[in-house]
């Protein structure tokens, strides 16, 4: 079983290019995860946040065609690989396991 | 040019190929967006700050993987990765300890921004005035040829003023281009004025007049079409043919930037003229003597013509450029010259100078002053930031002996500091930059009439002056601590703290005296600067110009048919003007005081009382009854310009009071009988003299004669109100717009107005002396305040000790006080020594006030004692607050 290695920002990304489906475009995934969250994501943090994913294999981009007319150069589309999900379940399961721990020490208590 | 930096940033810092572009094109959509709600510089903000967080996201990004990489090669090792390892270390580390500290980063990040800003701000300035000086090709090899007359040197009027720089005549230029052999080619030009028929309404333009070889010359191509032909230039003979060559501006402007202009006939004066060229943008030649259109800062020609007409800028005050022949020196160029003219009859002296060097030659030293200015204040943010950080350095003793404890080398321990100032200095130097591109928009937009001010801009020289500023500063104020440091082994800083920290502050009080001494010398500067201002401003020009406005109008031929019919036309207006609610009085002249315009001629006085003629080069002033009453110019005797005067006697003239006392020192000038050209005229009465071009110069000799006698197109209305004049110059030209729709009006101002704008440059440098010797200031009481403030919490246990024992809160404040103005004492004697060193440096821009004036030495020592003790009465006030048993109890 993999180490619970996912940030929460990277959990956070993961699950924003999934909510998006096929439409995950860096700009959308941005917005869905501020409007979902309510928090703000800097730029920088996401961008890299992506990056540092690719290149952990947990993400894959394509180069897709402008959505808008409107929008000029290239633009990537996201999704989540396999294994990302995988990190995604994971971690969840990790997170879930400790938290069961501390609610019994806390009823314990 | 934000958004291009910007784009420049993103470009280096974000990864290559799609990844990076997709980033930018995510960004520029957002930024399309933001523009369509809000102004385009606030979004062009917004883009540039955008780009440099993620531009510095994703260089730590990239170090992290880098290391990341290196930890997987050699497995999980800790430090020992070698020099650059340890680079990187240092560096994250710098960047942890500043977060830390916040309040220090960002008030030194503060101070550095606007250090490095002000200097690349006026650097900006000083390298588009300045240092790009002549855009011309070769400009090393480019020189102006210049005429002197050494008996005119000092004399009143501008023959006095510009005795060494005076044109050629045609035939001096024709003799001199067909003998020399020094230069490669040698050019002339002049600049009038002439009406513009035709294209709109009627526009009065600026008309250049220029030899064949000019172009040639300088260097530059025509856009399009050719310029002038040798054959096509008049020789005093014959005329020049009637082809003219448009500036781009103009091409662009006024013709619509057609590209088939060639061919065309433009209207001049009433003559048609054919367009052969189009000159390249930004073409222009500055007139530098003083001609009749005043100081011709900007040097821009709407239109050119051949030289050697008769009208049109005639043959006899030209302003020769050549290009010397290459390995030819000017001295030979000189002495060829010289001796060419003195064939023609010149038997003067012939001054050769490079023309960048002419250029600006009264502009360097103010400009280079400012420059300085800015360098001391960026001097004293760095002694500022040097003194907070050695304060730093008290509060992280521990911190660093624990590192030297666990084997840090006091190499390792420096190099941190530094990689730490350098961080700082990245931050300044970024934060720098930005006030610059704002700094420089506002230095132009408040500049007076500067040459080709209009294109300073921050460009790469200015961006690599700012990151040179940033690295040396950083150096500077980085040695300091880490010297510091340096200095004490591992085990002295943990023994003996006491001595170190009192060496400490020693350093820290040389550092603040040294701020203060350099504060003195900006204040110095500055209120010598403002005290020469305001004596300039206090000065009389002659006249009351409270009151006054003006307007310019210009009444063409086509309109108003031969000069005759002139004096109906002025009756008309001056009836209409008068008719204006609120005008109590009002007049015309041809040349107003103040714009600088001026129309000198030899007046010869015949048959004087003491025997021979005596001449002087005047100011030549037509106006209508009532002028010098309505500016509030005396009549010292006799009587003024009047209504009834016949058209075919002699006709009556003014003098103005200095020409009467230099040629009457004892009897009376009225009655005198005087000579101009052809035109003879009777002295009935002497007025006032009046300052012309500048308050700070002596008033022009003028002699005034009726405009009804020798009416004239082009004249300044002026009326006097005891309301508000900007509105009644406004309505003054309605009046004129009113009554004669195609007439061009200009110059809608008011006397207060002109006379503030003649002072612009004084007005400039003094504006910004004194706001950086204020910053300064500024700066200096932030060092001093932090410095007292350290001070006294290093010594809260001294303190709290002496207050159990008795020693009253208020003297033990009036002693910390005290220290501090001891320090200010000291700095402020060596500052008031290096100001009177300095001092003789401003000699040439004073006006009226001795460099040494000791009243202005005075209230500067006193002003910054001042400051120096409120900046160390505020952080005092604490011991009085000062609970002795919990300082005890803390320590």
């Amino acid at each position: 079983m993999p180490e619970l290695n996912l940030g929460e920002l990277e959990q956070v990304v993961l699950l924003g290019i999934l909510a998006q489906g096929d439409q995950a475009f860096s700009l959308e995934v941005r917005r869905g995860i501020q409007e979902t969250t309510g928090q703000r994501v800097s730029r920088g943090a996401f961008y890299t946040t992506l990056e540092r994913l690719k290149r952990k294999g947990l993400v894959d981009w394509e180069v897709s065609q402008p959505r808008t007319a409107r929008r000029k150069g290239t633009q990537r589309r996201f999704s989540v690989t396999p294994a990302g999900l995988e990190a995604l379940r994971s971690t969840r399961a990790t997170l879930h396991t400790r938290w069961m721990r501390l609610d019994q020490a806390l009823e314990e208590l | 040019m934000i958004r291009r930096l910007a784009e420049l940033i993103l470009a280096r810092t974000l990864p290559e190929g799609p990844t990076g572009e997709s980033i930018r094109a995510d960004l520029a959509e957002e930024l399309e967006e933001r523009r369509k709600g809000e102004p385009r510089s606030a979004a062009s903000w917004w883009h540039l700050w955008e780009s440099m967080k993620l531009a510095a996201h994703f260089a730590l990004f990239r170090l992290g993987e880098a290391r990341r990489a290196r930890r997987g090669r050699r497995g999980r090792k800790h430090g020992g990765n070698g020099f650059m390892g340890s680079i990187e270390q240092d560096l994250r580390f710098a960047l942890r300890t500043l977060r830390r500290r916040w309040v220090f980063t960002a008030v030194a990040v503060m101070t550095l921004g606007l250090g490095i800003g002000s200097a690349t701000a006026m650097f900006s300035v000083v390298d588009g005035v300045l240092l790009k000086s002549v855009p011309f090709e070769e400009p090393g090899r480019l020189v102006n040829v210049w005429l002197t007359e050494e008996d005119a040197r000092g004399a009143p009027g501008l023959v006095g003023r510009t005795w060494n720089r005076l044109p050629f005549s045609l035939p001096e230029y024709r003799s001199w281009r067909a003998a020399t052999t020094a230069f490669e080619a040698v050019g002339v030009h002049n600049g009038v004025e002439t009406t513009l028929t035709g294209e709109g309404p009627a526009a009065r333009i600026t008309l250049g007049v220029g030899s064949a070889s000019l172009l040639s010359v300088l260097g530059v191509q025509p856009v399009l079409g050719r310029w002038f032909l040798p054959e096509e230039e008049g020789d005093g003979t014959t005329l020049p043919a009637h082809v003219t060559v448009v500036s781009y501006e103009a091409w662009a402007s006024r013709l619509g930037a057609d590209p088939d202009v060639l061919g065309k006939s433009l209207s001049l004066s009433g003559t048609p003229y054919t367009v052969i060229g189009v000159l390249p943008p930004g073409f222009r030649l500055r007139h530098l003597g003083m001609h009749w259109l005043g100081e011709d800062t900007r040097g821009l020609r709407e239109v050119w013509v051949p030289v050697g007409g008769p009208s049109l800028g005639n043959g006899n005050n030209l302003e020769a450029v050549g290009r010397l022949a290459p390995g030819v020196d000017p001295v030979e160029a000189t002495d060829e010259t010289a001796r060419i003219l003195a064939q023609t009859g010149y038997d003067g002296v012939v001054r050769i100078v490079p023309r960048s060097e002419d250029e600006t030659h009264a502009l360097a030293s103010p400009l280079v002053l400012l420059l300085a200015a800015t360098g001391i204040l960026l001097l004293i943010g760095c002694a500022n930031i040097a003194t907070l950080a050695l304060g730093e350095l008290q509060g992280r003793g521990s911190e660093l002996s624990t590192r030297s404890a666990l084997g840090a080398g006091r190499v390792r321990i420096v190099r941190q500091l530094l990689t730490e100032s350098l961080v700082v200095g990245l931050g300044g130097t970024v934060l720098g930059v930005v006030l610059a591109f704002g700094g420089t928009r506002a230095l132009v937009a408040m500049a007076p009439p500067l040459p080709r001010v209009e294109t300073v801009g921050v460009d790469l020289r200015v961006l690599v002056f700012a990151a040179l500023l940033g690295v040396s500063a950083s150096v500077l104020f980085g040695t300091v601590p880490a010297s510091v440091s340096a200095r004490r082994s591992a085990a002295g800083m943990a023994a003996s703290n006491r001595t170190a920290s009192k060496r400490r502050s020693l350093l820290e009080r040389w550092m603040v005296s040294a701020e203060i001494a350099l504060t003195v010398v900006l204040l110095v500067a500055g209120g010598l600067l403002a005290r020469s201002f305001q004596r300039l401003l206090a000065v009389d020009p002659g006249f009351e110009p409270r009151g006054l406005a003006t307007v310019s109008v210009y009444l063409p031929e086509e309109t108003f048919g031969s000069v005759d019919e002139l004096p109906a036309v002025y009756d008309e207006l001056m009836a209409a003007i008068r008719d204006i609610p609120g005008v109590t009085r009002a007049s015309a002249i041809t040349r107003l005081p103040f714009p600088g315009l001026t129309n000198t001629n030899n007046l010869r006085f015949i048959g004087r009382d003491g025997g021979e003629d005596f001449t002087v080069h005047a100011q030549q002033l037509y106006a209508l009854p009532g002028y010098h009453e309505v500016m509030g110019i005396p009549v010292v005797e006799g009587e003024g310009l009047t209504e009834d005067q016949a058209r075919d006697s002699i006709p009556e003239t003014l003098l103005s009071e200095n020409i009467a006392r230099r040629g009457w020192p004892n009897g009376s000038a009225v009655g005198a009988r005087l000579r101009v050209w052809r035109t003879e005229g009777r002295v009935v009465g002497i007025v006032g003299s009046v300052k012309r071009n500048a308050l700070g110069a002596e008033a022009d000799p003028a002699w005034y004669a009726s405009l009804k006698d020798l009416p004239a197109r082009e004249i300044s209305l002026v009326a006097r109100t005891p309301g508000d004049p900007v509105a009644l110059a406004a309505r003054m030209r309605e009046t004129v717009q009113g009554l004669y729709p195609d007439v061009p009006v200009r110059q809608v101002t008011t006397l207060t107005d002109l006379i503030f704008a003649s002072a612009g440059q004084e007005r400039y440098r003094t504006f910004l002396m004194g706001l950086f010797s204020l910053l300064a200031t500024l700066l200096a009481g932030v060092g001093i305040g932090g410095v007292t403030a350290r001070g006294i919490a290093h010594r809260m246990k001294e303190l709290g000790i002496r207050i159990c024992l008795g020693a009253g809160e208020e003297k033990l404040l009036r002693r910390v006080v005290r220290e501090g103005l001891i320090n200010g004492a000291v700095g402020t004697a060596v500052g008031l020594l290096a100001a009177l060193a300095t001092g003789r440096l401003l000699a040439g821009l004073l006006f009226q006030v001795a460099p040494f004036d000791p009243s202005t030495y005075a209230v500067v020592t006193g002003f910054l004692l001042l400051v120096v003790g409120i900046a160390s009465y505020l952080p005092a006030r604490r011991i009085v607050s000062l609970d002795p048993a919990r300082v005890l109890r803390a320590e």
